[in-house]
């Protein structure tokens, strides 16, 4: 016991020694731990700072610009992403190979894109292809060039092609609407850019983003227009042969749903032909058709005798005259007025009743009844039916036509609108004011996007003439069909009630009309006895070679127009089957 | 003074645990958003393919292959009410149309 005791005590001090070593160690390893750490904090070395401190890169967001869309929802303009290639020249490995290293891949020519870079030597973004096929996309996206980046971007697209491009119009280079509803609409169509930042590592690889700073980009809205593509593809092509076959300057054409008051389709073509100088002052539809004007709601016209079932409702609703009343019109000259001026007729027939004045379409009658009329009611039937306003139908551009001023009014204004003369119009005035005989005498508000039918907007509808008045006039423009200068517009299918119109072609330098130049027209709605639709046509001085008269010329592209869109829209046909026609 | 200096230690793992994994979680959410935006961009450019590839011509064309009996759409797609349901304003305006 007594000489293990010692033994003992000399053990426990030296493991005490050891652990008091082993903590001093621990404690002056974890303060030069600690020391480090501090260190690095508050002073580090400027190459780990270089290196270890994470960089913020931002980011653009892209939003898509929104949709346009025919009524039942085809999408008529929509975007996707596609991209562009820049270089940036402080960046590349070889300022001097990188032309031929990029041409190689994008299968490009290597001079153009050295020449790009020489335009701005000092530039850090030189775009060499603003947009990229997806082969070359993966191509530079494979090649891993040092300098070269990818950038997305939107890409607008027109499924079908130029079909109704005056009205869909379309984007600029920074995506912004140039044109037709593009531009009209641009502020409910464009996306906002969001924008985002995120942690980079040394290799420029995205970390992980901050939340605090992602502003997510906000998608344009969709837009639902009322042109129904099938019927504006029909028509588009029906007035393209018509104009072609006519050796004509060109056409309009629009279909409305008479019921709603929405455009079913809209077309305004041009062409270029010797004598007709129309196309050159449009010089934007040059430059893209998209960008021309749309003539439909820009250019009035004189509409000539497809004006005169206005007048002749309203004489009619007035009480000037009734359906059955002979008129004393000439048999063999012109018709002289109390004033004494002269009005002619294409044909002579002698006294007729007031509904075959409207039938063969007779200035001498139209004019007998006018002197009835004061001016004033004259005036204010011709503001009722809308002539001289905006439709605001929601096309831009549109303008109010050409209304004699009431203090301008004279005796030979009274007698000369009855006949669609001295007055300008605007297709859209005359197919909307045309509605009313397709409708119960009321006027509808027309519209270009397809609205929900719970909108105040869409339910707002304007009286003009009574019913009664409607089913009589409706029934002598049934007879402008039948007897009149609408026969050869007659359908197998359905009953039309329409009018032509043959109007001279006035001198762009005025002073008068041309003599054997024309600008026929056709206005016609159908089914008879419940209307779904009204077309109105409109042909730019045809050759009168061929044929010039509006029921030649134009009806037979409203007849046809009206047989296509009724059996597309699966209106049944009211033609009985025994007809003579 | 063994044990603080482990639990120190402990603690100090944990840390350094918490953080990595707040780290990869922030990653994986930088790498869904780009895999989102990136279907995003795939839809909008089929939706774009559809769009051609659906064109009231090509589906004409395809029907008169088939030799089938389409009927029409009925009118108004929309729902959209007859004339005598409408508001008749007498001796009003027409209200302009705004978007």
């Amino acid at each position: 016991m007594s000489t293990d005791a010692p033994l003992l005590t000399s053990q426990a001090r030296r493991v005490a020694y050891l652990a008091r070593l082993y903590v001093l160690g621990m404690l002056l390893a974890l303060a030069v731990i600690v020391g480090r750490v501090v260190q690095l904090k508050l002073a580090p070395d400027d190459r780990l700072v270089a290196s270890s401190n994470p960089t913020v890169s931002s980011q653009a967001e892209l939003g898509r610009r929104g949709n346009l869309l025919d009524r039942r929802g085809r999408i008529l303009a929509t975007s996707s992403v596609g991209y562009r290639v820049f270089i940036d020249p402080m960046v590349v490995d070889d300022p001097h190979t990188i032309a031929v290293d990029l041409a190689a891949v994008l299968n490009d020519d290597p001079a153009r894109i050295d020449q790009e870079i020489s335009k701005r030597p000092d530039s850090r973004y030189i775009v060499v292809n603003h947009l990229l096929d997806d082969w070359q996309v993966d191509a530079v996206q494979n090649a891993k060039l040092r300098g070269v980046g990818l950038e997305p971007r939107l890409v607008r697209h027109y499924p079908h092609g130029d079909l109704a491009t005056s009205i869909v119009g379309t984007v600029g280079f920074e995506h912004s609407g140039l044109g037709g509803f593009e531009h009209a609409f641009d502020t409910t169509l464009a996306p906002s850019r969001g924008s985002l930042e995120f942690v980079r590592d040394t290799k420029r690889r995205a970390l992980w983003i901050d939340p605090e700073q992602y502003t997510p980009a906000q998608d344009g809205r969709d837009i639902r227009f009322s042109i129904d593509l099938v019927v504006q593809e029909f028509a588009e092509q029906r007035l393209q042969t018509c104009v072609d076959e006519h050796n004509a300057g060109g056409g309009r054409l629009i279909v409305i749903d008479c019921t709603t008051g929405e455009i079913l389709a809209m077309c305004d073509t041009l062409r270029e032909r010797e004598g007709w100088d129309e196309f050159t002052s449009d010089e934007m539809r040059k430059t893209h058709p998209s960008l021309g004007r749309n003539r439909c709601v820009t250019d009035p016209y004189e509409p000539g005798s497809t004006f005169k079932p206005f007048f002749w409702a309203v004489a009619t609703e007035l009480g000037y005259a009734t359906p059955d009343e002979m008129l004393d019109c000439p048999d063999h000259t012109g018709h002289r007025t109390s004033q004494g001026r002269l009005i002619r007729d294409s044909h002579y027939y002698g006294r007729v009743d007031w509904q075959t004045v409207l039938v063969k379409s007779m200035n001498s009658g139209m004019a007998i009844v006018a002197e009835r009329m004061s001016h004033e009611e004259l005036q204010e039937s011709v503001s009722e039916f809308g002539f001289g306003r905006r439709t605001f139908c929601g096309i831009p551009g549109e303008t109010i036509g050409l209304v004699t001023p009431r203090q301008k009014w004279t005796h030979y204004t009274q007698t000369s609108v009855p006949m669609g003369h001295e007055i300008g119009v605007t297709a859209v005035q005359m197919i909307r004011a045309f509605s009313v005989f397709a409708r119960d005498g009321t006027m509808p508000a027309l519209r270009i996007t397809a609205t929900t039918p719970d909108s105040e907007q869409f339910r707002a509808v304007h009286r003009i003439v009574s019913e009664e008045t409607v089913r009589t006039t409706r029934a002598a423009l049934r007879d402008v069909m039948m007897r009149g200068t609408g026969r050869r517009a007659q359908s197998e299918l359905y009953q039309l009630f329409g009018k032509s119109g043959t109007p001279q072609l006035p001198k762009r330098e005025g002073g008068g009309y041309h003599e054997d130049r024309y600008m026929p027209s056709f206005i016609a709605g159908a089914p008879f006895n419940d209307p779904q639709i009204v077309v109105l046509c409109i042909i730019d001085d045809p050759d009168k070679t061929i044929a010039h008269y509006g029921g030649a010329v134009a009806g037979p592209v409203v007849r046809d127009v009206i047989d296509h869109t009724l059996q597309y829209l699966g209106v049944p046909s009211d033609q009985p089957t025994d007809d003579p026609i | 003074m063994i044990a603080i200096v482990l639990a120190f230690g402990v603690i100090g793992l944990a840390l350094l645990h918490v953080r990595q994994q707040r780290v990869n979680l922030t990653n994986e959410i930088k790498v869904l958003h780009e895999e989102y935006r990136h279907h995003e961009q795939t839809l909008w450019q089929l939706q774009t393919e559809i769009a051609v590839r659906v064109r009231p011509d090509q589906i004409r064309a395809t029907v008169d292959q088939e030799s089938v009996d389409w009927q029409p759409i009925p009118m108004r797609p929309l729902a959209m009410p007859a004339a005598d349901t409408q508001t008749i304003i007498e001796g009003s305006e027409p209200i302009p149309y705004v978007d």
